[in-house]
């Protein structure tokens, strides 16, 4: 008897212990089911709209380029559901230097990373770079499609965000790690003219948390176009070019605005990508605002992207 | 689908919006009396001895390297980017820190 009572006291005791757990639990469970009924709903709902306007759905029209990037920059083509992207680019030094660096061989700079298409329409991407030792995260979303014979356009949206991890505390004792961090957000609108033709606009901003008034800035907003003509079935010519739009008049900017010239080569499950530029690092915050290359002096950058699908 | 976007979209912008900036100046004290030992070789350290040691060429090992390539060399001028390619590869130093090794060569390269 008395052990009876001890137990329903500490059956009591563990209860009131655990109520606040239990009803957490409890709380989880009815999210998690309604939740599941939204879904179904929702996919039910989805399913009769689209069977409702089938007759009016326009086709979408296939990716105005075949690459995810054109040269350098992004295009508006994005990875599938599901889909895995390895990728490496180089970009070797200066190739004036000729012979004595071996075309820029000894000066390389490298871009390793991955990219997932987390949706249709929505991909995510890490690499790392040599140039300032950085990391960059980057998201991608697909905001419109390009129809045939309905919207005339695909729109895509692109955010990176780099992490500089060269900075030296002990050079700069005033370093916090906001510091170390950089923006690009882009808007990017391409339309494909033909099958072997398409061209594409890029509203670009640059935000840097670190900059050196003396030769660059803060932000930097840039206007960007690019164009890809396939001259044959596995082969196409691709251009691109963007202008700084608010340069400071007293800043002496270093930089130039940058231009690359490229040659998609399709192999059997990767893309294939031959660069000529004038900016060597492949982060979008430095290759847009930190150009150095002169395509006038013949100060051009060699490299090559590859992308490697899973 | 659309919700999911525009709260990306949304919380990119909040992202964005919370960044302030700093220049590479407001991060390290004015030094007015820059030495060997304190200021620039902490810089050749951190910037050119992994190139510039006793495996390749132009040697920053030491105060008296350091001092013959800023007064006899090119030193100054490849890193103001005024003659041949701007050293060092990774990116033109901070302006305050070209100053700096101005700063040091015109008090006479003191060495502590």
């Amino acid at each position: 008897m008395i052990l009876w009572e001890k137990l329903k006291l500490i059956n009591v005791v563990s209860l009131n212990k655990y109520k606040f757990l239990i009803m957490y639990a409890i709380k989880i469970v009815l999210i998690a089911f309604f939740l599941f009924i939204n879904i179904k709903v929702n996919a039910q709902e989805e399913l009769m709209r689209e069977l409702d306007s089938f007759p009016t759905h326009k086709e979408i029209a296939s990716t105005a380029f075949k690459g995810l990037q054109i040269c350098n920059m992004q295009s508006t083509k994005l990875a599938a559901k599901g889909e895995w992207y390895f990728l490496v680019s180089h970009r070797f030094g200066d190739l004036k230097n000729g012979i004595n660096t071996f075309f820029g061989l000894d000066e390389a700079l490298t871009k390793i990373g991955g990219i997932y298409g987390i949706a249709d329409g929505l991909s995510l991407s890490a690499s790392r770079h040599s140039y300032q030792k950085t990391f960059e995260f980057a998201l991608k979303y697909r905001l419109a499609n390009q129809q045939v014979d309905g919207f005339p356009v695909t729109i895509v949206g692109y955010n990176t965000l780099d992490i500089n991890t060269d900075l030296d505390e002990e050079l700069y004792p005033g370093l916090k790690f906001n510091n170390r961090l950089a923006f690009s957000s882009q808007v990017l609108v391409s339309r494909k003219f033909s099958t072997s033709f398409s061209a594409e606009m890029a509203a670009i901003l640059i935000h840097k948390n670190l900059y050196d008034d003396f030769v660059d800035q803060e932000k930097l907003y840039l206007l960007g176009a690019g164009t890809r003509y396939k001259v044959s079935k596995r082969l196409s010519v691709n251009l691109e070019y963007a202008s700084r739009l608010n340069l400071n008049g007293n800043t002496r900017s270093a930089f130039r605005d940058p231009m690359s010239i490229g040659l998609d080569i399709e192999t059997g499950g990767h893309v294939f990508q031959m660069v000529f530029s004038n900016t060597q690092p492949m982060n979008d915050v430095a290759l847009f605002s930190n150009a150095v290359g002169n395509w006038e002096k013949g100060s051009v950058y060699f490299g090559f992207n590859m992308y490697r699908v899973f | 689908m659309m919700t999911k976007r525009f709260f990306w979209v949304f919380s990119l912008a909040l992202i964005l919006s919370a960044c302030d900036s700093n220049t590479y100046s407001e991060l390290e004290p004015i030094v007015e009396n820059p030495t060997y030992n304190a200021n620039i070789k902490l810089l050749i350290d951190s910037k050119c001895i992994s190139c510039h040691n006793s495996n390749g060429e132009y040697l920053l090992t030491n105060y008296s390297a350091v001092k013959d390539a800023t007064q006899n060399g090119n030193l100054l001028c490849r890193i103001k980017g005024n003659c041949d390619e701007v050293m060092p590869p990774s990116g033109r130093l901070p302006q305050s820190k070209i100053d700096m090794v101005d700063l040091w060569k015109s008090q006479g390269y003191i060495e502590q």
